[in-house]
């Protein structure tokens, strides 16, 4: 267990550090992190259906003002790695990586409020010193340790948690089971929810059960309805520009800006 | 705004290298600067570029280390705003530098909104509803395509937005605050995001209740056909909205999360999944 423990949290460190290191933003996404995880432990297919599983509860589940309410990066590693390793099915999966992403976020916590602020007094001499590599070189270090206490967080819950969560999954009552697939087929709307009421304005909400029904009656695959979605909205914008341009004379409207911006 | 500047092959060569540095906008996130020392990353070469005296250049790299907090694809428009504005400086000592500040301050709010709409409620859910399908049925083209779909237009527009924010000078910003167009294009995307956010619950929130009464005749009532029958995905639609509803009362996420893991279990037991 223990080279697998180790792998796992490798997973974990390398795609957050490519995610907030280098920029690339979405790969410490479940989407992606399950299959690498999958590919780690011998089991991508698996890996890349428990990534999309997590993927889809924490799809809104997002940083608000630099607060993230879960790590569902944490979740969905531990929660494919014990999927793979103790043959869990998606439902107790789910069981274990929400609350993992709700712990695991107070770790990331611990690294943006406590560690990396530590590294702040001297980032700000560099600064004020006008040493640019110095400011550099801090600046990429701390990406380095932004990770390390999530990752081996990770690394010591597979390392010691995986064969007592297989016990306890062997011995668990057929109606948890049952409810934990439920409460996975729920918790996608949390994150829902929240990118709803990210967006909310009571003049697009109407458009919410547009796409409802494109889909539940219809069946609709979803490019087809990006691409109504995106009809729609390119559509409306120019009705309403022309409208507007009617009451705008003046040469520098409003209207010109927007175009330009779209233009440049 | 509406003149085209030029811009020198020198300036392009600059763009391209704060283009390059604005990847590392997160590398040191904390809750005390937030990406400040990433923006001073991305600054760096334009410090670099066009001051020569060492005092200003310190300055110029205090001022970039502040505080800053932006999505990471309307960023860059920022960046090469004020970019432009310490060029400005550079060449006119009696141009205030509180202005420089400002922008950033200022800005960060409305770009934020745009960014988010568009990327994280918008591009990012189209990107997930076409890579979660299938890699749900195992193919490995999931993941793929959801990076792909997600990071070609956010690349190239963070590198569209460096070189605008540049060119635009902050002339264009007054205007385009003034005529609303910050609100115009956070509204059709939130549009997008909403047809969006609609089609994904009917996809993804897939609960069904397995509650069924025998009738005194024999029968038995399965409840969820005639949920059917009044409306497919009324179950999730109902969940969807109990949630939507918590969040605006305030209810933390972490309590709604283990709340429904609660109800899942609660539910199994008394037999209604």
């Amino acid at each position: 267990m223990f080279i697998q423990a180790l792998l796992v949290g490798l997973v974990y460190y390398i795609s957050c550090f490519l995610y907030l290191g280098l920029g690339v933003f979405h790969f410490a996404r479940p989407i992606i992190v399950g299959p690498l995880v999958g590919l780690v432990l011998g089991d991508l297919t698996t890996g890349v259906i428990m990534g999309a599983t997590f993927e889809s509860v924490f799809l809104g589940v997002i940083a608000v003002g630099g607060v993230r309410p879960a790590d569902e990066t944490i979740g969905a590693v531990i929660g494919t790695a014990i999927a793979i390793l103790t043959s869990a099915d998606t439902g107790s999966a789910l069981a274990i990586a929400v609350p993992v992403a709700l712990l695991g976020s107070s770790l990331r916590q611990v690294s943006k409020a406590v560690i990396i602020p530590l590294f702040i007094p001297v980032m700000d001499k560099a600064a004020a010193n006008g040493d640019q590599s110095a400011l550099k070189k801090w600046h990429i270090i701390a990406a380095f340790v932004w990770q390390l206490l999530p990752a081996s967080a990770v690394f010591f819950a597979i390392f010691l948690g995986t064969n007592s969560i297989g016990v306890f999954l062997d011995n668990t009552p057929e109606f948890l089971i049952r409810g934990f697939a439920a409460s996975g087929k729920m918790l996608p709307a949390v994150g829902f929810a929240l990118l709803l009421n990210m967006l909310f304005d009571k003049k697009v909400f109407p458009f919410f059960f547009l796409g409802f029904v494109l889909f539940s009656y219809l069946h609709l695959p979803s490019i087809a309805i990006a691409i109504l979605a995106v009809v729609l909205a390119l559509t409306q914008f120019y009705q309403n520009e022309e409208k507007g341009s009617k009451t705008i004379v003046a040469a520098e409207s409003p209207v010109n800006a927007e175009e330009e911006f779209f233009n440049e | 705004m509406s003149k085209k500047m030029k811009i020198s092959s020198q300036e392009t060569k600059m763009l391209k290298k704060m283009f390059a540095n604005s990847w590392l906008l997160f590398s040191s996130f904390s809750m005390a600067k937030f990406q400040g020392y990433g923006y001073a990353q991305a600054m760096m070469p334009a410090i670099n570029e066009f001051y020569t005296d060492e005092e200003e250049k310190k300055n110029a790299l205090v001022r970039a280390s502040n505080f800053f907090n932006c999505t990471y694809e309307t960023a860059p428009f920022i960046m090469g705003l004020n970019a432009s504005l310490e060029k400005t400086r550079s060449e006119n000592p009696d141009f205030d530098v509180e202005t420089i500040n400002a922008i950033k301050t200022s800005l960060m709010g409305p770009l934020s909104g745009i960014g988010d709409s568009i990327f994280w409620g918008a591009i990012r859910l189209i990107a997930a509803s076409i890579g979660i399908p299938l890699a749900m049925s195992g193919s490995i083209l999931g993941p793929i395509l959801f990076l792909i779909v997600y990071h070609i237009p956010s690349i190239f527009t963070r590198y569209k937005l460096l070189q605008v924010g540049y060119m635009a000078g902050e002339q264009f910003i007054t205007k385009a605050h003034s005529s609303g167009s910050f609100e115009k294009i956070t509204y059709y995307a939130s549009m997008v995001g909403m047809i969006m956010i609609g089609a994904l619950t009917a996809q993804f929130v897939g609960i069904t209740t397995a509650l069924q009464v025998t009738m005194a005749s024999g029968e038995s009532l399965i409840l969820q056909d005639i949920l059917n029958n009044i409306m497919p995905g009324l179950l999730p639609l109902g969940v969807m909205f109990t949630i939507f509803a918590l969040i605006r009362r305030k209810v933390k996420i972490t309590n709604l999360l283990l709340g429904v893991i609660a109800v899942g279990i609660a539910g199994a037991f008394i037999g209604f999944f």
